[in-house]
C-alpha cells in the first residue's frame, strides 16, 4: 500500500518532529533559566540604582559638612592656591630652586 | 489510492461484459461496501494526513518563531526609570527616578468608615478628617496620600485595611533638594518636567533609548554647594533680600555654578509664586548700573576712537541731558585717561565718550552682545529686557548702564565676550564635546586692552574692587550700583569679575538685592582693618566675590583634567 520512499520520508519527519520538541522543551527550560537570571539581574539593578540615590544623598556636600560639624570639632580651612602644586614638574621645579638657594646660601656662610 | 479505486471500478466493468451475471449480481451489494470502506480508509487517512500537515506546519512555525516572543520578558515587574537621570560634569547625580507609592481609598470595600478616619487620624494626625469624610461618603475611588515615604507606607500597610490601594508611581527625587532649585526644576505627577532643565529637555528626558545614559550638565555640585554656602553667608552679612551668583568658562561658554537665593526645596511639591523666588540670574530684569561702562569703553576703543591712555579733557562735574542731570558719585578731575575713567567709575566721563561713538554704532554693539533681546539658555525661565527706545538722552545714560535693564546672564555673557578674546559665546548648561559656535563682537587688541584695564579696577589704589585682589588669580571685573527698575530705593549691586584658574578663564558674577551695610564687618583694606561703613557695589558684592575666589579657586585648579590629585600637594613655604 505504501511505498518505500514515503514510508523514509515519514520516518524522517516523524524524527524531526521527535527532535523539535526535544529541543524546544530544552529551550524552555533555558528560557526559564534565563528568565530567573533577567529577573536576578533586574532587582539588583534596582538595588544599584537606589543605592546610588543614596550614596549621592550621603554624599552631598551639604550633608558631609553638616556630619563634619557633628562628629569634628576640627575646623577646615580651605588651602589657598599659592600653597598647592598642580603638577609633579611645578614641584620639582620648586625643589631645584630652593636647593639652589640653599646651597647658595651655604657658601655665602662660608665665605664670611 | 485513487487509481486503484478506479481499476477495481474498471474491472468490475469487465466483468459484465464476461456475462459474470450471477458472480455480479450477488457481489454487487459486497462490493459497494468495500467500496464504501475503501472511500472510508481514503477519507480518513485523508484527515489524518490534513491533522499531521497543520501540525507539522504548526510546529515548523514554532521552531522559527523569534526566542523574544517565547521568553518571559513581560511576566516580571522590572523597575526601568521612565526619566533619564541628570548628573553634573563629575558624574554627580542631580536628579534621579525612583519607586513609590500613592495610596488610594477604594470606598466600597470599607467596612467601617468612621474606624478607618479613626485609624488614619492616628496615624496622621495632620489630615483634614471633614474630607476624608465626605470622599468617603461620596467618591468611589480617590487618592488619599501621593508620593508615600518608606514610613507612611508602613503605616498604613500594616492598618491592613482592604479598602487602602497602593499604586505603584515613579517620581523625580533630588538628592541635593536646595542646590539646584533654580535650575533643575520639577516635573509633574505624570512625570512630565513643568519648570527648569526638567521641562527644557523633556523630550531628552524621557527618550527610551537613551535611557541608561545620564544627561550630562556643565554645573558642578561642589563649586555650586561653595557659591551657595557663601552667598547665604553674605546675606546674613549684609542683610540683603536675596543674592545670585553666576559662575561661566568665558572660552566655551559653560555654565559651572548659577545660584539665585532664596531658593525651595525641590523634593517638596509647594506653590511658590512670590517675586522673591524667581531666578534672579536668567529671569531678573535689572538696570546693572556701571558694568555697562566696560562695553561704552571697549566700542570706543574697537572702533580705534579712542585708546586707554587717551586724555578726555573738559569733564564737567555734571552734564544736563533733557530733564536729567548726570553727575558722578565723587568728585573727580576735569582730565582723566579713558583708563582712568573706568577704573573709577565716572558717569560723566563715559558719557563723554558714548558721544564720541554716536548712537547707531552703540545701539548695534549693544544688538550684537544680545543685551536687550530674550536671554538665551537651556531653561524655561528666560528674561526678557524692557524695550530700548532711543529717545533723547538715551545713549547718555545707557553709556553707564542706567535706562537698559538685562539679565545677569547677559552681562555675564557680554563680558565674556570683552576678555576672551572678543568672541560672543551662546551660554549652555548641557555637558557635550560639539565645538562652540563663536562670533567675533570686538577685536582681540581691543579684548587685551580691556583685560588690562579691568584688572587695574581691583589692583589700582582708586580701583572700586579692590577687595577681590586674590592673590593667584589675577582677578580683574568691574562692579555696577545701580536701583532697582522698578523701586528706586532698592540697590541692586552687582560685580562681574574674570579670574584664570589653571590657565582657564572664568567669569564670576556675584549679584546681591538691597543690601545694607555691614557695621560689624572688618575689612581687609589696604592692609588695613577697617569696619564696614559704604554700602557701594565695592563693599559688598566685591568682598563676597573674592571670598568665593579663594574657596573655588583651587578647586578649578585640581579639575583639570591633566592634573591628577596625587600632584596636588601642599606647598613646604
Amino acid at each position: 500500500m505504501f511505498n518505500k520512499k514515503i514510508c523514509v520520508s515519514g520516518l524522517i519527519f516523524l524524527i524531526l518532529l521527535i527532535f523539535t520538541s526535544f529541543i524546544k522543551n530544552e529551550t524552555r527550560l533555558l528560557e526559564k533559566k534565563i528568565y530567573n537570571l533577567n529577573h536576578k539581574i533586574s532587582k539588583l539593578r534596582h538595588e544599584l540604582h537606589d543605592a546610588k540615590v543614596e550614596y549621592s544623598y550621603l554624599s552631598s556636600p551639604k550633608y558631609l559638612f553638616n556630619k563634619l560639624s557633628e562628629f569634628s570639632s576640627e575646623k577646615y580651612v580651605p588651602r589657598s592656591f599659592s600653597e598647592i602644586y598642580l603638577s609633579l614638574s611645578e614641584l620639582l621645579e620648586h625643589q631645584y630652586q630652593k636647593t639652589k638657594i640653599n646651597v647658595y646660601h651655604d657658601k655665602e656662610k662660608t665665605k664670611k | 489510492m485513487i487509481k486503484k479505486k478506479q481499476k477495481s471500478r474498471i474491472f468490475n466493468q469487465n466483468q459484465q461484459s464476461f456475462y459474470f451475471k450471477d458472480f455480479y449480481s450477488s457481489s454487487e451489494s459486497h462490493k459497494s461496501k468495500l467500496n464504501i470502506i475503501e472511500d472510508r480508509i481514503f477519507i480518513l487517512f485523508s484527515v489524518f494526513v490534513f491533522l499531521i500537515l497543520i501540525f507539522a506546519i504548526k510546529v515548523f512555525l514554532i521552531s522559527i518563531e523569534q526566542p523574544k516572543k517565547l521568553s518571559y520578558h513581560q511576566t516580571y515587574s522590572e523597575f526601568a526609570p521612565i526619566r533619564r537621570d541628570i548628573v553634573d560634569r563629575n558624574g554627580n547625580l542631580i536628579s534621579s527616578s525612583i519607586q513609590m507609592y500613592n495610596a488610594a481609598i477604594r470606598s466600597n470595600l470599607v467596612k467601617d468608615k468612621k474606624k478607618l478616619i479613626l485609624k488614619l487620624q492616628l496615624q496622621f494626625p495632620k489630615i483634614n478628617t471633614e474630607i476624608l469624610s465626605n470622599n468617603l461618603n461620596n467618591k468611589k475611588y480617590f487618592y488619599f496620600k501621593k508620593r508615600l515615604t518608606n514610613k507612611e507606607y508602613k503605616k498604613l500597610w500594616l492598618m491592613g485595611e482592604k479598602g487602602i490601594v497602593f499604586e505603584p508611581v515613579q517620581n523625580r527625587i533630588y538628592p541635593h533638594s536646595n542646590l539646584f532649585s533654580h535650575l533643575i526644576g520639577q516635573t509633574d505627577d505624570d512625570n512630565y518636567g513643568i519648570s527648569g532643565i526638567e521641562y527644557f529637555f523633556d523630550k531628552e528626558l524621557i527618550k527610551a533609548e537613551l535611557n541608561d545614559i545620564p544627561l550630562t550638565l556643565t554645573v558642578d555640585l561642589n563649586i555650586q554647594h561653595v557659591i551657595n554656602k557663601e552667598l547665604k553667608k553674605s546675606i546674613n552679612t549684609f542683610n540683603a533680600n536675596g543674592a545670585g551668583a553666576l559662575l561661566m568658562d568665558a572660552d566655551n561658554g559653560e555654565v559651572i555654578s548659577l545660584v539665585s537665593l532664596p531658593d525651595f526645596d525641590l523634593n517638596k511639591r509647594e506653590k511658590i509664586n512670590a517675586d522673591e523666588f524667581t531666578n534672579k540670574i536668567t529671569k531678573g530684569i535689572f538696570e546693572l548700573g556701571s558694568i555697562f561702562k566696560t562695553f561704552t569703553v571697549a566700542l570706543a576703543l574697537d572702533e580705534n576712537i579712542v585708546t586707554p591712555s587717551t586724555i578726555i579733557k573738559n569733564i564737567p562735574n555734571t552734564v544736563k541731558c533733557s530733564r536729567h542731570e548726570i553727575s558722578d558719585m565723587k568728585k573727580f578731575p576735569n582730565e582723566m585717561s579713558v583708563e582712568e575713567i573706568l577704573i573709577k567709575s565716572s558717569n560723566v566721563g563715559t558719557l563723554k565718550i558714548a558721544r564720541m561713538i554716536g548712537q547707531n554704532k552703540f545701539e548695534s554693539f549693544i544688538e550684537k552682545l544680545n543685551l536687550n533681546s530674550r536671554a538665551d539658555l537651556e531653561l524655561g525661565e528666560l528674561g526678557t529686557p524692557h524695550s530700548l527706545k532711543w529717545n533723547k538722552c538715551k545713549l547718555e545714560t545707557v553709556s553707564y548702564g542706567h535706562g537698559i535693564t538685562t539679565t545677569p546672564l547677559q552681562a555675564a555673557t557680554a563680558y565674556a565676550a570683552m576678555v576672551n578674546g572678543g568672541y560672543y559665546v551662546k551660554p549652555t548648561l548641557k555637558k557635550d564635546t560639539l565645538l562652540k559656535k563663536k562670533t567675533r563682537v570686538i577685536k582681540e587688541s581691543t579684548s587685551k586692552s580691556i583685560n588690562s584695564i579691568l584688572r587695574k579696577v581691583v589692583t589700582h589704589k582708586d580701583g572700586t574692587a579692590r577687595l577681590a585682589n586674590i592673590f593667584g588669580y589675577e582677578v580683574s571685573g568691574k562692579t555696577g550700583t545701580s536701583q532697582y527698575y522698578s523701586n528706586k530705593n532698592k540697590n541692586i549691586n552687582t560685580f562681574i569679575s574674570y579670574f584664570v584658574s589653571n590657565e582657564k578663564k572664568y567669569i564670576l558674577l556675584i549679584m546681591l538685592d538691597d543690601p545694607k551695610i555691614a557695621r560689624d564687618l572688618i575689612y581687609d583694606y589696604n592692609g588695613f582693618k577697617i569696619k564696614g561703613f559704604r554700602n557701594e557695589a565695592g563693599w559688598n558684592v566685591v568682598y563676597v566675590a573674592g571670598k568665593v575666589i579663594e574657596r573655588i579657586g583651587p578647586i578649578l585648579a585640581i579639575n583639570k583634567n591633566n592634573s591628577t590629585n596625587i600632584n596636588v600637594v601642599k606647598k613646604f613655604n
